[in-house]
């Protein structure tokens, strides 16, 4: 069979599961940047980011025998992204794991309305992405993984939620956090 | 089909354009193509190792082992079995090809008993022990120890000696079962002044038996090998402390009067005893030897048996000089 850019990811997940490599080589194709994207601003450490990444895809290729399709693929991934990542923290950060329990059931504050931030086309937009960038490492790991999801994998505050195994309103209240903070930022900068 | 990363989609009203604008114009930072090769060839590996047939391969592994050790085990079983009957119908038909060789292979082996039991244990069996076979098989070994012991009673009995010089064979076994009918009987048989027809008639009867192997028909019916419930068991030998002319007597018990489940053990006696001829046990005896036996049977009136022993006698010794009035 051959597989294109028509093709699902669960579809493609399916065929690999039956033995199709050239399945998997779409899928991985598709998905590796963001992945690595995901691991890489979430472990700013280069080499733990190349074993994390490593091991997510491993996994998935163990797990190849037993998927089925219960959710959107990108879910899937993510979830085994974000469990690797849990088992990096408590290794490593304590201070990190505390972060994905501190908004665990917190209901969402008020937050002040910084969607008026302006766009500004004297600042380089290049300048602006790297500012962006350094306000998102400033951002709780939750939070930051929270609009990391969002960004990198495509996915709704259910998925979300789903893939970090929180309630739907954590996982809503850690995206609006992290949207929050990233504008206040953006907008002070300017 | 699956939203592409970083194409937005989340809905809910949480995505902020301008922030998913400026999160585009991040580094599009991926991994290293050492990375990728790793990935995509332990990918390949894994669907070349091909779990599923090998999974289905081990789930059969274990019955189709057993099977094979069940069948393999049943043919080997099945090819002794068969093995063993074919020596024993060889063994068999080779003394019915040659009548007078039971008896003087018995008594052969009655001159060397211990050779005699070795090469029962490697050569096939015997016609006799093809009817003990059929027997329990616990009681083998004592019954062919009964049996030669028989077998030189009987020699004993033909040649004159003294029967009490072995007494140990006169002894019942208790570990063997017991024989139907005691020697006396079939020194009887043998040595009867009864009619030469029912002499014959015997012996061909017991060299029919030998040849058929163990489905033994007695001269009081028909017998069968297998042990029959209820049946009484056979009576424990007797010594044989009479002489020839004391057995006499004994032919005028006519066998018929014992149960036909005694025949078991008889038959095999009997066929044995039956071509015994006059100058058994003279083999390797000098002429002298000879010419007493014949003088002796002749003294009794035996003389069938004497003419055999003459004719024997003849044969081995065709230059010997037979004395006036022997012949």
């Amino acid at each position: 069979m051959g597989w294109g850019a028509e093709s699902s990811d669960e579809e493609l997940m399916l065929g690999y599961r039956d033995g199709d490599a050239a399945a998997f080589d779409v899928l991985y194709a598709r998905h590796k940047g963001g992945l690595y994207r995901y691991l890489h601003r979430q472990c700013r450490d280069a080499g733990a980011v190349e074993e994390l990444f490593q091991d997510v895809w491993m996994n998935l290729i163990r797990a190849r025998a037993g998927y089925t399709v219960q959710a959107k693929f990108t879910t899937y991934l993510y979830r085994l992204a974000h469990n690797r990542l849990i088992d990096h923290y408590r290794k490593n950060s304590a201070a990190a794991v505390s972060s994905f329990e501190d908004m665990e059931g917190e209901a969402v504050e008020a937050l002040a309305d910084d969607r008026a931030m302006p766009p500004d086309a004297a600042h380089d937009s290049r300048q602006q992405a790297l500012r962006l960038l350094d306000l998102l490492a400033e951002l709780p790991e939750a939070q930051r993984e929270a609009f990391l999801l969002q960004q990198e994998g495509g996915m709704s505050v259910e998925e979300i939620a789903r893939a970090t195994g929180v309630t739907r309103e954590t996982a809503k209240s850690r995206l609006r956090y992290a949207m929050s903070k990233l504008r206040r930022g953006m907008g002070e900068w300017r | 089909m699956a939203m592409k990363p970083g194409n937005g989609g989340g809905g809910n009203g949480e995505r902020d354009p301008r922030l998913d604008g400026l999160y585009r114009d991040t580094p599009r930072d991926t991994p290293s193509a050492a990375l990728d090769a790793a990935i995509l060839a332990a990918a390949r590996r894994e669907v070349g190792s091909r779990p599923r047939p090998a999974s289905t391969l081990r789930r059969w592994r274990v019955p189709v082992s057993i099977a094979a050790i069940v069948v393999l085990s049943a043919s080997l079983v099945t090819l002794i079995r068969e093995e063993a009957d074919e020596a024993v119908l060889r063994d068999v038909r080779q003394p019915t090809a040659t009548p007078a060789a039971p008896a003087a292979q018995a008594l052969e082996r009655v001159g060397e008993p211990a050779k005699a039991s070795e090469d029962r244990k490697l050569t096939a069996p015997t016609p006799e022990a093809f009817a003990l076979r059929r027997d329990e098989g616990a009681a083998k070994p004592a019954q062919r120890k009964s049996t030669v012991e028989r077998e030189q009673k009987q020699e004993r009995a033909l040649s004159g000696t003294a029967p009490a010089a072995a007494p140990e064979a006169a002894a019942p076994s208790a570990a063997a079962p017991k024989p139907a009918a005691p020697p006396a009987e079939i020194a009887s048989g043998l040595f009867s002044q009864g009619t030469e027809s029912a002499r014959r008639a015997e012996a061909d009867e017991a060299k029919a038996r030998a040849s058929m192997g163990g489905v033994l028909i007695g001269p009081r019916g028909l017998s069968t090998d297998e042990p029959q419930a209820g049946a009484p068991q056979p009576k424990p030998m007797a010594p044989p402390s009479r002489g020839l002319e004391q057995q006499e007597p004994l032919r005028s018990k006519p066998l018929a009067e014992g149960p036909v489940v005694q025949d078991r053990a008889r038959p095999v006696e009997q066929k044995k005893a039956a071509p015994a001829p006059a100058w058994r046990g003279l083999e390797q005896e000098p002429p002298q030897k000879w010419l007493e036996r014949l003088a002796e049977l002749r003294k009794r009136g035996l003389t069938r048996e004497a003419d055999e022993l003459v004719a024997e006698f003849k044969k081995r010794f065709p230059d010997y000089p037979l004395p006036a009035g022997t012949e």
